[in-house]
């Protein structure tokens, strides 16, 4: 009580002091509250606890200051506060984010401190996540949080460094400007007992913006820094690619695009005084058809090779094989729970801010064909895609089909083939919205016994609200997901090479989880969730969770 | 500009090239295939003559990349020579014998049996087959064999022996390092660390362009059982050069059982006496000597002084040698 009196009264004063100056200090914040309740019931379980109450309450108190016209910063100041932590005793503060940016000459732009990067989907790119098609809100708010709290903005990676960007207008009809953006940052501080060496993640982009359409080149170099440790390893990975977007002149509704590149990583070991060094290269082409804002239709053509490397790139946002230390065990036996949907949008699972220079493990079950984005490595094909068609304002849809293919074999000459289709919808009438998506996966491999493979898995989304009055909504939400057969995911060796390949299998397991929610929207910055769900999971081990959460969220 | 985009598109489509495999990653035959016999084990001949030129070898074949073992056993000598790969095959690459064997006891004219051993996580697969050996391999060059005790001891052979009990410094028969004969050093002196020794004389002109690097000193040594021999019984070997220099070579403790190899480049031996060049000079040595020590029991007074070592008190030396030779280039192979 104490604190949140003394955060008052600096509050105040500042204010007070911001008024007289208004343009020289603004203040921004974000204030949450999320309780949690969760129910385990397992038949014949009676060696784990059975309910869980968890959540917190945070402030984060934004300022940004701007000590002159050039130059901005802006901080954000958190207070968080554990359910049941009484008397401040479960209190943690601390710098949410800390950025300076200016503008030097009024012609380059720099920021120093946290920074928000994301180039393209091979050089460095935070993929969304698996267990997504077309969320419904009520799912979306909880997703919110999550993206919040682990600054996944979009695509990009939240990482701390300095950038800048600058450009230069050519004055020419065909050469028409130059931009560039360079960046670098720390991505991993040194860990002397384990004679890690501080990482540093160093790039940029330069653009060619022509009268055709912009040439770009990208460059993403992960790289150690040496004699920051001990040193026994030294890591170096780069990635330099061009892309090129060009309208046809023939077919303007037509737009061919491309982009290639070569990676190379580095191993240097430097007790035995030896260096590994892998290359590949990846290129995507595609073509645009666009006749209208209503109607956009694309083919695509990729080629990822096997060796190519780009930790920035496929580094996985949400480790799908975690665990949760919620309900961490299942049965009288203690076996490890298997995680589900619900743990995905409300627990403690993993998630990835570092890039990791080995290959992340994915769970097959959620994304085989590209668990790695277009990233993935070893990987050719064509996809179709839909994107936004509008019928009559109400009814939105959206398509990708993907024929893809492994370039080798893994573990055997015969390819495998894998087939994804994504189809997300929105419908919209009166006081009623829908959505809905679906993503269906198939993953096959012709041969003998040890080396066929077929699996297939589907993720279905649903949300249905009903907007009771203008500031009272019932949200009602489901996600359901199955998969069954059989993969062998394989085992990457320190080059990310496959060592062995690991039999993985699904017997018709199938997850769900459905949600019913209340909405209550106090102003526009103001809203109350009271949501129900339930989440049943059919695998080796059977369970089902209900929880009731309540998420109060102010902006201010 | 349009046409520079797509020749630089098209240059990076064919400047780009891939190495490909036939897939990557180990092999899914090799670590989820059932495991299969092709081949039997087989010999390239049932008759090993090692003093021919023609290839001496086995061959078998199975259904997947493993870890394999071939052991070559002498029925009578116990020798062994051990391959190991991993194939899913083996033959004249992989499984070429020139008549060696691992350690000593090196193999004799006799009949031997080849066993290999295949297994997987799952299964493990047994074969053997029998061959003979009927001429033996001949013997590296620019080797000079000292003393094999086969025919005795070797000419002008000094030996010397103390009072004690139980001292056998003599030749014997039966399991030896190599052929039929070996000489034994051992017995049980309670107030002395030295038991005996045999001085055999050498020529080494041959070796006077041979640096020290590369002049090694071989012999086969056998101790004894643990428990049933001293723990700290060891061998000290003296080479002796013209001009009076003499080094040493300490093999402590020698607390094996079967009979091992034990090769020493001459570079390792140390000077122990006054210095006459202070240089080792290998075509210059003109005597070998081998003493058998151990740490004696007591009770009384050491000669030499230190302390006596109690606990073997009733155990018998053994420090039995055999197969005392000079090679270059590499260590002898038994």
């Amino acid at each position: 009580m104490r604190i949140i009196a003394i955060c008052f009264f600096i509050l105040a004063s500042i204010n007070v002091m911001a008024q007289e100056r208004l343009k020289k200090v603004e203040f921004y914040g974000a204030a949450k509250t999320n309780i949690l309740h969760q129910s385990y019931d397992v038949e014949g379980d009676t060696s784990n606890v059975t309910k869980a109450n968890y959540g917190h309450s945070l402030i984060d108190l934004g300022i940004l200051l701007r000590p002159s016209a050039n130059t901005e910063v802006a901080t954000e100041l958190r207070i968080r506060n554990e359910l049941g932590g009484f008397w401040g005793g479960a209190v943690s503060y601390g710098i949410r984010r800390l950025t300076l940016k200016g503008v030097v000459n009024d012609a380059i732009r720099y920021k120093i401190g946290d920074i928000d990067l994301e180039m393209t989907p091979y050089t460095l790119f935070n993929n969304g996540y698996q267990d997504v098609v077309n969320e419904a809100t009520v799912f979306q708010m909880a997703r919110e949080v999550i993206d919040y709290e682990y600054y996944f903005t979009d695509n990009a990676w939240r990482q701390q460094g300095i950038q800048s960007d600058f450009g230069f207008n050519l004055n020419n009809e065909t050469f028409n400007s130059i931009d560039v953006n360079i960046f670098t940052v720390r991505n991993r501080v040194p860990d002397l007992n384990a004679a890690l060496p501080e990482r540093l993640f160093t790039g940029g982009q330069v653009a060619l913006n022509t009268a055709y359409g912009p040439l770009t080149y990208h460059s993403a170099n992960l790289h150690d820094l040496k004699n920051t440790v001990n040193d026994i390893n030294l890591y170096y990975n780069s990635v330099n690619s061009l892309s090129a977007s060009v309208q046809l002149p023939e077919a303007p509704d037509f737009t061919l695009d491309y982009e290639g590149g070569i990676s190379k990583a580095n191993y240097e070991d430097l007790l035995t005084k030896e260096q590994t060094t892998i290359k590949d290269y990846y290129w995507n082409l595609g073509l645009t058809y666009e006749p209208s804002d209503k109607l956009k239709l694309r083919v695509n053509a990729i080629n990822t090779g096997p060796q190519f490397r780009s930790p920035a790139a496929q580094t996985i946002r949400l480790g799908y094989s975690s665990s949760s230390n919620i309900f961490p065990t299942i049965g009288n036996d203690l076996s490890i729970r298997k995680m589900g949907l619900l743990d995905y949008l409300y627990n403690d699972v993993m998630y990835n801010r570092t890039f990791d220079d080995n290959l992340d493990l994915y769970n097959p079950a959620f994304s085989n064909a590209m668990p790695y984005g277009l990233a993935t490595p070893n990987r050719k094909g064509i996809s179709l895609s839909l994107n936004d068609y509008t019928i009559e304002n109400k009814f939105k849809i959206s398509s990708d089909i993907h024929f893809i293919s492994e370039i080798i074999g893994s573990g055997t000459s015969n390819l495998k083939s894998f087939f994804k289709a994504v189809v997300k919808a929105n419908y919209q009438h009166k006081k009623w919205s829908v959505n809905a998506g679906l993503t269906h996966e198939n993953t096959s491999r012709e041969g003998q016994s040890i080396e066929a493979i077929d699996l297939s898995t589907m993720l279905i989304d649903f949300g249905l609200d009903y907007n009771v009055t203008d500031k009272i909504a019932l949200l009602l939400g489901s996600k359901y997901h199955t998969a069954n057969g059989n993969e062998l995911v394989p085992v990457y060796d320190n080059y990310n090479n496959p060592l062995v390949f690991e039999p993985v299998s699904f017997n018709d397991n199938r997850q769900s989880l459905h949600s019913l929610g209340l909405m209550v929207q106090f102003s526009e910055r103001s809203t109350l969730i009271a949501s129900a769900s339930t989440f049943s999971q059919v695998d080796v081990r059977d369970y089902s969770l209900n929880q009731f959460q309540i998420l109060y969220r102010l902006n201010f | 500009m349009r046409n520079i985009i797509y020749i630089l598109i098209a240059v990076v489509f064919l400047s780009c090239e891939r190495s490909n495999p036939d897939f990557l990653g180990g092999s899914l035959n090799d670590q989820f295939g059932e495991l299969l016999v092709l081949d039997s084990l087989k010999s390239s001949e049932s008759d090993f003559n090692f003093l021919s030129s023609s290839p001496r070898f086995f061959e078998a074949q199975w259904s997947k990349n493993l870890n394999w073992q071939l052991d070559v056993v002498g029925t009578q000598s116990g020798a062994t020579k051990t391959f190991t790969g991993f194939s899913s095959q083996i033959d004249f690459d992989n499984t070429s014998w020139n008549g060696s064997a691992n350690d000593f006891p090196s193999f004799l004219t006799e009949n031997c049996v080849a066993t290999l051993f295949l297994a997987d996580n799952v299964d493990t697969i047994t074969m053997s087959t029998t061959i003979t050996i009927t001429d033996l391999k001949p013997l590296q060059e620019n080797l000079i064999l000292v003393a094999d005790f086969e025919q005795g001891m070797p000419v002008n052979t000094i030996e010397f022996v103390q009072q004690g009990e139980s001292m056998t410094f003599d030749i014997a028969s039966g399991q030896a390092a190599s052929g039929l004969s070996y000489y034994a050093m051992g017995g049980i002196v309670n107030w002395d660390y030295y038991l005996g020794s045999i001085k055999v004389p050498v020529e080494t002109e041959e070796f006077s362009n041979v640096s020290p690097l590369l002049l090694y000193f071989n012999m086969a040594v056998i101790g004894g059982v643990a428990g049933e021999v001293p723990g700290n019984q060891f061998i000290k070997i003296y080479m002796r050069e013209d001009d009076g220099e003499r080094y040493s070579y300490e093999l402590n403790p020698v607390d094996w059982d079967s009979w091992r190899l034990i090769s020493v480049p001459y570079s390792d031996f140390v000077l122990e006496s006054d210095a006459a060049n202070n240089t080792k000079d290998p075509g210059t040595i003109n005597q070998i000597e081998i003493m058998s020590l151990s740490c004696p029991s007591g009770p009384g007074t050491i000669v030499g002084g230190g302390s006596a070592c109690p606990e073997n008190m009733g155990l018998e030396v053994k420090t039995n040698i055999d197969f005392i030779a000079f090679s270059t280039n590499e260590s002898y192979q038994p």
